[in-house]
């Protein structure tokens, strides 16, 4: 069961309360979009498009809990940022809970390594673009 | 109040300001981030977070930022391959309306990257606009020539390998 409720995390997204980041984050990131707000667009996005089933797990790191989670993107989402084929990706996440519905903070938004095995079943990686 | 750091877990992000940063940005590798732009970083892992605002900012900064690095080697080019031939000349050769160049040279239009990557591979080899005046007469590519005749020391390349050109 995810850390973090998806309810929450949409309603944040939606907000635009949301921040990415980490050492590699843009450096996998910013190759297939044209700058950082879409950046920011694409990953607000990817969070709204997450379901359930497409929980992975959740892994602690400095006493930190992150969900982590494998999704395959619609064509319509694919097609607004300019990236037709780049289907499936990975999304890592934590949050800084508070009273005003807490901020999501996005550690990981790429391409997957190996096939993602999630709650709702295993998704192959799709990710070549197509041209 | 400081902001938490998803990365080290320690609630210590807050905005800086800092010289040296840089980053990838469209076609440019790596353009320099304006050192009063604040960005929310952490002092205990530097880990740099971004927000719409920061996006926002920092998009600005780094569009003027490569729209004047385009300008400056937009006119470099021009200059150097006045000396090969006129501007009407190259404008007609390129397709580009009358006195364009002028006004990218003096700074009264902004040349998009895909001309100012033509303009640069043109003053570099300026005897490369005849294969643009044969694309134009015949319809078609130019047969690709494979040449070893170019310094590899000029071309920084330490490999052994044939240079297309």
């Amino acid at each position: 069961m995810a850390r973090f409720a998806l309810a929450v995390v949409h309603e944040a997204a939606r907000a635009g309360r949301v921040m990415v980041g980490g050492p590699q984050f843009k450096a996998r990131l910013l190759p297939y979009v044209p700058g950082y707000v879409e950046m920011l667009a694409f990953t607000e996005a990817v969070l709204l498009a997450l379901r359930e089933p497409d929980f992975m797990k959740t892994l602690e790191y400095e006493g930190v809990a992150h969900d982590a989670y494998g999704v395959a993107i619609s064509r319509d989402l694919q097609r607004r940022f300019g990236i037709e084929g780049l289907e499936t990706w990975y999304l890592k996440f934590t949050m800084d809970e508070g009273d005003d519905g807490g901020e999501v903070l996005v550690v990981s938004l790429h391409q997957p390594e190996e096939p993602l095995r999630r709650a709702g079943g295993t998704l192959p990686v799709r990710f070549r673009r197509k041209t | 109040m400081k902001k938490l750091c998803g990365e080290c877990g320690k609630r210590a992000v807050e905005p800086v300001m800092a010289p040296g940063r840089r980053t990838p940005f469209r076609n440019f590798p790596a353009l320099e981030i304006p050192e009063s732009l604040a960005i929310p970083t952490c002092s205990n892992c530097g880990a740099e977070w971004i927000d719409r605002e920061t996006a926002r900012k920092l998009d600005e900064a780094l569009a003027a930022q490569g729209a004047a690095m385009l300008a400056d080697v937009a006119r470099q080019a021009i200059e150097a391959l006045s000396a090969t031939m006129s501007q009407r000349e190259l404008e007609a050769k390129l397709g580009l309306s009358a006195a364009y160049l002028s006004k990218v040279r003096h700074g009264k239009e902004a040349p998009s990257a895909q001309l100012v990557a033509l303009l640069s591979l043109l003053a570099a080899r300026p005897a490369r606009i005849e294969e643009v005046e044969r694309v134009w007469a015949t319809g078609r590519v130019p047969p690709r020539v494979v040449s070893t005749n170019v310094s590899r020391v000029d071309l920084k390349v330490d490999s052994d390998v044939a240079v297309a050109g």
